[in-house]
């Protein structure tokens, strides 16, 4: 009995991490039951969550740095702050660049859209056919991912933690 | 013109990132303010070279080395008379809320500052850099060159030695 009452280091490390927050959600559920059955567990957990929540509340300083090679006088205009919004991630430049392709392509179309075109029955027939196809193949695609999201990614991403973390409670009830 | 302007980008998201941890590293405003002004003057030197991608990690590792470098030409430590008591607590209050509660509150942190100053140089960057600035692992392993598991355990270690350091302070209180 007293083996159960000790804290090893595994426990300790997984307190300390709840308490800070770092812990994932059935580690979690596993501390906030062993705090239920221990006194001694909930009142470590409440001593590291109580430096936790200090240490989280201190907030950085600011600081004005002078003399640094800015040659041009800083500007502060909405082109400026843009164009460095833009440039700060190359992921923002990736959108931009789509939302100007779709802004051109939608120019484009709309420049064209007067233009009248007569179809033969035979064309229309032709591409009523390509349409078929390429749905067909958009269909597959989807009708494999959905097979892919039930199979492996629920049963064995969702479920099984699910199901580990049921045992994990009803071991500590037990 | 696009130098300055990404130059200026990265200053204004990451300049108090660096200030503060070179604060906490050196306990020393003024050392802490050249430090990194000299950081922002080597990254303007190096800009060219630099991938900015990379760029946060690049920072993050100058300043390192930067108050390493600063901490082993410091000969003798710092009297707590001379010591600058200004670090990272707000000077803003709520005049609204418990006076004793902020005062209480106002210690602790100073208590905290105190305690995370005197964990040993290894913890302590890893401490900062992911409790107050909020870095992620793979950030700190690759800016300060220690492998991720590294990190992790001494996270963990400076947890520990905080709450030990503080635990006299709590049952005082």
């Amino acid at each position: 009995m007293k083996t159960k009452n000790k804290i090893d280091d595994i426990l300790l490390n997984k307190i300390i991490k709840t308490a800070y927050g770092d812990s994932s959600f059935i580690v979690r559920i596993e501390i906030y039951f062993k705090m239920i059955i221990s006194k001694k567990i909930k009142n470590l957990f409440l001593d590291y969550r109580y430096t936790a929540k200090a240490v989280h509340t201190i907030k950085l300083e600011n600081i004005e740095l002078q003399n640094l090679p800015n040659k041009e006088k800083k500007e502060n205009n909405i082109i400026t702050k843009f164009i460095s919004l833009i440039t700060l991630k190359p992921i923002n430049i990736s959108y931009v660049s789509i939302v100007l392709l779709l802004g051109v392509v939608g120019i484009f179309l709309l420049v064209n859209r007067s233009s009248d075109v007569n179809y033969t029955n035979a064309q229309l027939l032709q591409s009523e056919k390509e349409l078929k196809y390429s749905l067909a193949i958009v269909g597959k695609i989807f009708s494999e991912t959905e097979k892919k999201l039930n199979e492996d990614i629920v049963n064995n991403k969702i479920r099984r933690p699910i199901k580990i973390g049921f045992e994990t409670i009803n071991k500590l009830y037990n | 013109m696009l130098k300055q302007i990404k130059y200026n980008s990265l200053i204004s998201q990451l300049k108090n990132k660096m200030f503060n941890y070179a604060l906490f590293m050196v306990n020393n405003r003024m050392d802490a303010e050249d430090i990194t002004q000299e950081v922002f003057i080597k990254l303007w030197n190096n800009f060219e070279k630099i991938n900015l991608s990379k760029s946060k990690s690049w920072l993050l590792s100058t300043t390192h080395n930067l108050c390493i470098d600063y901490l082993r030409k410091r000969k003798k430590q710092m009297n707590d008379s001379t010591e600058i008591n200004e670090n990272t607590i707000s000077k803003k209050e709520n005049f609204l809320s418990d006076p004793e509660i902020n005062y209480r509150r106002n210690i602790l942190k100073d208590r905290i500052n105190k305690s995370i100053k005197k964990l040993p140089n290894n913890l302590k960057c890893v401490f900062v850099l992911y409790e107050i600035e909020g870095f992620k692992y793979r950030e700190i392993s690759q800016a300060l060159n220690f492998p991720i598991n590294s990190v992790k355990v001494y996270l963990l270690r400076a947890r520990k030695k905080l709450q030990e350091d503080l635990r006299e302070f709590r049952y005082e209180n």
